[in-house]
């Protein structure tokens, strides 16, 4: 080591000498070496049992985002408007996603939509047919429906209301 | 072992249901090589779609960023206030966390001030630190809360009931009574009436409800304000 020292601390005069160019390449490829790291320099040798296993988590701290809570600052019937406004306003992406929720459970399933439309399919169907082909179609249909004996179409007219 | 709703301990292993994608851990909750382990005594909650935590009761307050509190200013040193939130150390306020101070113009802020506020820092080897003002510089509700009023001091987990989208206690109240009311994630509640007599009264319905379930709240509720009204 303390060769090395006294090498290293050689000035820049001595080492241009001519005799001295072998120790001063020497010494450049020394210092490139040192430069040269590779990469697991910059990982840590962590043994395998303490590596994260199993799923991929994600760690959350506060209760508020968590469990959804509401603004802290809060006024009811007026009593003071400004952070009456303010809350509704924090608090307004909660209320829709609540009233969002209650309209799905009103409204129709995608299922029973579904079925609805299946039905549709055939009326709506006929609108771009041309329409020689819907005479056939619909004279076709007649015989089938003939069969299945529905209730005769009744032309709607006008009714007089009654005095 | 600890099942979702069974009572465990630090140290517990939690049981997961078996569902697809990240899991979300709450607080009281750690990860630990290939398990999750309770460091909270408590009750192991579970809510759609993949979030666990451990709910318990406890009245110490543990800072965490982002969460709004209301603390009491306690000395005033150079540039920053200290803010007693209820946690292991006090929390520091800058004089420029106001919305409209500049260096110049300071706020009007005096020792024993209540300030509702907002942790900024929160981490285990640093003092928390606290601002009035959101990113933009507005004060959104933050800032000193002054005019009289009351203040109570409640279990923390008191508090996430109160200010859970489920609880009917504030709208309940707020149907009958007007009313001013900041509550804080410490535990802190201020609470402002009309009149003396009713923020008494809205004061002790809030602190009575912790034990409550929605109906027995509405019921307290009617009776409260058919006494206060004189009936």
């Amino acid at each position: 080591m303390a060769f090395r020292k006294e090498k290293q601390s050689l000035s820049k005069g001595v080492l241009q000498m001519k005799f001295m160019q072998r120790t001063a390449v020497q010494q450049l490829v020394d210092e490139n070496e040192a430069q040269l790291i590779d990469e697991e320099h910059w990982y840590l040798a962590v043994p395998k049992e303490f590596k994260m296993k199993g799923k991929p988590q994600i760690i959350e701290e506060s209760f508020q985002p968590l469990l959804g809570l509401r603004f802290g600052r809060q006024s009811f019937k007026g009593f003071n408007p400004e952070i009456e406004r303010l809350a509704t306003n924090i608090n307004k992406d909660q209320d829709l996603a609540e009233s969002e929720k209650k309209e799905q459970e009103a409204s129709v399933s995608d299922e029973e939509m579904a079925e609805r439309y299946a039905s549709l399919v055939g009326t709506i169907g006929k609108k771009f047919q041309k329409k020689k082909r819907q005479k056939k179609q619909e004279s076709k249909e007649d015989e089938e429906e003939e069969e299945v004996e529905r209730e005769p179409k009744k032309k709607r007219k006008f009714l007089k209301p009654k005095d | 072992m600890c099942e979702v709703g069974g009572i465990g301990l630090p140290g517990d292993k939690i049981v997961d249901k078996e569902t697809d994608g990240r899991i979300v851990l709450g607080p009281g909750l750690r990860k630990e090589t290939e398990h999750v382990l309770m460091t909270k005594p408590g009750k192991l909650c579970f809510k759609d779609p993949n979030i666990y935590w451990v709910d318990s009761h406890h009245k110490r307050y543990i800072p965490v960023r982002g969460e709004n509190v209301l603390g009491v200013v306690t000395n005033k040193s150079g540039d920053t206030f200290k803010v007693d939130i209820g946690g292991s150390e006090q929390a520091s306020l800058s004089y420029l966390a106001f919305e409209g101070a500049t260096k110049r113009n300071r706020p009007d802020v005096k020792i024993g001030d209540q300030v509702f506020c907002k942790l900024l820092v929160a981490s285990k080897h640093t003092e928390p630190e606290v601002v009035c003002i959101d990113s933009s510089g507005k004060s959104n509700g933050l800032g000193v809360i002054r005019d009289g009023g009351m203040t109570i001091t409640t279990p923390c987990n008191h508090i996430r009931k109160i200010l859970s989208p489920d609880c009917v206690l504030l709208k309940t109240l707020g149907n009958s009574l007007p009313y001013e009311i900041a509550i804080g994630m410490n535990g802190k509640i201020w609470i402002k009436g009309r009149t003396t007599k009713e923020t008494i009264a809205l004061t002790n319905a809030i602190a009575c409800a912790e034990y409550m379930n929605n109906e027995q709240i509405s019921l307290m509720c009617r009776k409260l304000v058919n006494s206060l009204s004189g009936f």
